[in-house]
């Protein structure tokens, strides 16, 4: 076990422990505050469909099953954890995404009881048959409900016109027809495999002794051998599929989803150029950008247009979504505006302000227990030290943010228009 | 004029301190423009490095001011006369180091409540000579104070640019099936009511909003309306609430009494509405009203009495219609206290549908009737309090929740947590008791008109 303190920017500190097993834990405390929030997580999410196993072979898995076992993990053989929950008042819930699934609390008494609770579920894995075919219903109208979300169907779309093969094209609750195959012995492979402590975290924030929280896990926790996970080499071209999809379905005004496909290295993102990146998408349409004005003013946008960074562990999308009348005019714009940004440079006034906006931004983000547990975990799962984006946004030069403009490669763009039907 | 100052202290590090500011005949050349009141809020809160200072204007819900006051909320926050261009305001507001400066409509019962804020990092965080937090609050009054207008009228540009953005939010609405069903179910509630009206106000009040016309509201809204300021933070900037009330003096101040909303009567027959669109799943919505209201200490187990119903894990509609039965991948109630409804929202499968509706008024016969666990009432006032309790630790939050109180003297969420713990199994089963249904509004998938079908 391996603990030690790290400090960043105007004060802040938290404490990071390493256990044997290989799970790391980070500890922010926050004096005065009246409310914890604990997550615990484990980097494996809707991406993670294939593993090499012990002998070198490939397994492939059905579509959906981390968001499956993360619905069925809340089960153990003495009840569920929200019934646990409910006895202490504690606010409970669990998320997957593509990279990483995480089980959470957050409550303002009774904290070591929760925590307990935490510590115990997560690592009582219980599936039976009858319960696996019970959540496929459960999970298969919670899928139907996605089919009517416009705005989920316009990025998924999005994502399948970009990749061939990478898996983050695939729907994080899969399909009713994949997780028709999922057995509880297959969960309990999962399980075994990606639930392992080494591919896990903790994060916690609080007004708590961090060596009493330490001493607490490390007599609680249930721990096995170290295994580590080796994730089935993802074959991806640099080319995207097709520039254009659309799709029918009940919507106001068509909505669009914009991306360009960007080559990472073998060590994913590269938290630097992920900074650039976040400045840079401002800079082109935040609210004091020229294009956001003519957007405006074209009427081609409203106030649901935002850019967004899409990154996780082995993703990086600079994107654009919103609505609008005419999303091809959009793509246009914002091309005809790029190209403006690599001729004529940047505006360094702009540079600034966005700069200064974000880092404050940043700031208040150390003010939420919810925030801080979402910063570290971001950090562990993307693999850079959690003070290392304030600190490079607070250092950031405008040259670093021009050499992101390299990655708006025409070729690599795609649209994706929902409207409604004719 | 005189300052007279209240404190309340809530907890150790909430201290509440209530400035009232009284106007005394005399101390201005014009009479008439003695305004009689300003509330001021403090809430002392040193955990935070950031301080939140809300403006919030409280007027009557009135179908003919409610979209005039709405699209005055954002023209007002997009620009003015300093920063005539939007653009520049907001360069201007990144240079501020993130603040969030802006406003945003709502209503709460029978009241329209139009917030102002600015919620900025502590001066000390920065490093910029000049204060951050005195700053952007000077820019929120500049927005509200003096806009960017000519000739006793808001500019073409303005006016088109915001009309257009909240009509693109009205048509948007359907978007999102779960909010839009709700909505459709409370203008379908109070169809006869200003309260009816989505909180931006009806296409129709919106495109017929003229420059001179808003301009004409603008000037109504600084004189009629209620006025309190909230800060949350370390301290109260030196000034500000005086600095305010400068503000309001040329305003020909003349407020209107906040009173608490009218509840709508028990309806003669329940109104059924069905909308058939091109979707997967089905949404049922049920929407109940009462004629019961209060205060927040009085109605606070008609907040338990729906949380037991249809909040957490623990209440009657997740275990029973989702967990046991799987008849809806979601189904919530809420309540109102303001206005005195509940609302049970809920996603079916269009063959579920009937059964859901059944089962839903199964369960709340249940709770009628005393057939409920003593731990599960346990466990939902644990949870309502754990939330409440969570408040402190938000400033944006804490600051909607005053913001919101908009009769009488504001409740503290302490307060709220006492009243709580006084709430009996007997006040569940009455508030059960209080409740009619009224509305049953539901979105029916194409081609499922049949399965979905009332029978009779």
């Amino acid at each position: 076990m391996k603990t030690e303190v790290i400090s960043g920017i105007a004060g802040k500190k938290y404490t990071l422990c390493t256990l044997d097993s290989g799970l790391k834990i980070y500890l922010y405390k926050m004096p005065g505050f009246t409310s914890y929030y604990g997550m615990f997580g484990t980097r494996y999410g809707s991406i993670d469909n294939a593993f090499v196993d012990q002998n070198g072979n490939t397994v492939e898995l059905p579509e959906g099953i981390a968001h499956f076992l993360e619905h069925k993990l809340f089960e153990s053989e003495d009840g569920d954890a929200f019934t646990k929950y409910s006895k202490t008042g504690a606010y409970s819930n669990a998320y997957t995404s593509f990279d990483r699934t995480c089980y959470l609390f957050s409550c303002s008494q009774r904290f070591y009881e929760n925590l307990g609770i935490l510590l115990d579920f997560v690592r009582s894995p219980y599936f039976t048959a009858e319960t696996v075919a019970k959540e496929q219903g459960i999970i298969g109208q919670e899928i139907r409900m996605y089919d009517d979300q416009p705005t989920w169907q316009v990025l998924f779309n999005m994502l399948s016109a970009m990749f061939y093969s990478h898996p983050v094209k695939i729907d994080i609750a899969g399909t009713v027809e994949s997780i028709s195959k999922i057995t509880h012995e297959l969960l309990y492979k999962c399980y075994d495999k990606f639930y392992n402590l080494s591919n896990m975290f903790i994060t916690l924030a609080g007004d708590f002794d961090e060596e009493e929280v330490l001493g607490f896990i490390n007599k609680n926790l249930k721990t096995t051998p170290k295994s580590e996970v080796v994730p089935a080499a993802i074959k991806e071209p640099d080319e995207v599929v097709k520039p254009y999809v659309e799709v029918n379905l009940e919507v106001a005004k068509p909505l669009f989803c914009m991306g360009f496909k960007e080559k990472l290295s073998s060590d994913g993102v590269c938290i630097k150029d992920a900074i650039a990146m976040d400045v840079l998408l401002r800079m082109l349409v935040g609210s004091a950008s020229s294009l956001y004005k003519t957007l405006l003013e074209k009427e081609l946008i409203n106030e649901e247009f935002a850019p967004e960074y899409f990154t996780g562990r082995n993703i990086a999308i600079p994107m654009f979504e919103g609505e609008s009348k005419d999303p091809k005019m959009v793509k246009e714009l914002i091309l005809k505006e790029l190209e403006k940004f690599k001729t004529q440079g940047l505006d360094p006034v702009l540079f600034e302000a966005v700069r200064k906006d974000m880092f404050g931004r940043m700031l208040r983000r150390f003010d939420s227990a919810e925030s801080v547990c979402s910063m570290l975990a971001d950090a562990n799962v993307m693999g850079y030290e959690p003070f290392e984006y304030i600190e490079n946004l607070k250092n950031l030069k405008i040259e670093q943010v021009a050499d992101r403009l390299s990655v708006f490669d025409t070729e690599k763009c795609v649209l994706s228009v929902v409207r409604r039907g004719i | 004029m005189e300052l007279v100052r209240q404190y309340r202290i809530v907890s150790p590090n909430i201290i509440i301190i209530t400035e009232v500011l009284k106007f005394k005949a005399g101390d201005f050349l014009k009479p008439t423009a003695i305004a009689p009141g300003i509330d001021g809020l403090f809430i002392k809160n040193d955990r935070f490095s950031t301080t939140h200072i809300s403006i919030n204007l409280y007027i009557p819900l009135n179908k003919t001011t409610l979209a005039h006051n709405a699209l005055l909320t954002y023209v007002l926050s997009s620009c003015c006369a300093e920063y005539p261009d939007f653009t520049a305001l907001n360069l201007k507001i990144c240079q501020l180091y993130g603040a969030d400066i802006g406003g945003v409509a709502d209503k709460v019962g029978d009241t329209q409540v139009l917030r102002f804020f600015s919620f900025t990092v502590d001066d000390e965080l920065t490093d910029q000579d000049s204060s951050v937090v005195l700053e952007s609050f000077e820019l929120l009054c500049k927005m509200l104070f003096e806009p960017s207008v000519e000739n006793e009228a808001f500019k073409t540009a303005d006016l088109q640019r915001e009309r257009r953005l909240t009509l693109e939010k009205i048509e948007g609405l359907i978007n999102e099936k779960r909010s839009y069903a709700i909505n459709k179910t409370i203008f379908e509630m109070y169809k006869n009511e200003a309260f009816g009206q989505f909180k931006t106000g009806s296409i129709e009040d919106v495109c017929a909003i003229t420059e001179k016309s808003l301009y004409k509201a603008w000037k109504e809204l600084l004189s009629s309306a209620k006025v309190r300021v909230q800060v949350i933070g370390k301290k109260l900037p030196d000034g500000l609430f005086e600095n305010l009330a400068e503000r309001f003096e040329g305003c020909n101040r003349n407020p209107m009494q906040i009173v608490p909303a009218v509840p709508k009567n028990p309806p003669q027959k329940v109104n059924r509405v069905d909308e058939v669109m091109e979707v997967a799943q089905g949404k049922l919505v049920m929407g109940f009203t009462t004629t019961f209201t209060g205060n927040d200490t009085e109605t606070a187990f008609l907040a338990v009495f729906s949380d037991l119903l249809g909040g957490g894990p623990y209440s009657k509609l997740f275990k029973n219609v989702r967990e046991k039965l799987s008849l809806c991948y979601y189904c919530a109630a809420r309540c109102n206290r303001a206005k005195g409804y509940l609302m049970i929202d809920s996603g079916v499968e269009a063959e579920n549908a009937i059964k859901a509706e059944e089962e839903i008024l199964k369960q709340l016969e249940d709770i009628k009737s005393g057939n409920f666990d003593a731990e599960d009432l346990a466990a939902s006032i644990r949870s309502i309090k754990e939330s409440l309790r969570g408040l402190n630790d938000s400033q944006a939050a804490l600051d909607g929740w005053y913001s919101l109180k908009v009769v009488g003297n504001p409740t503290s969420p302490e307060e709220f947590i006492a009243a709580l713990e006084g709430v009996t199994k007997e006040d569940v089963i009455r508030a059960a008791g209080l409740y009619t249904l009224d509305t049953v509004y539901r979105i029916v998938p194409k081609g499922k008109e049949g399965v979905m079908a009332y029978e009779n």
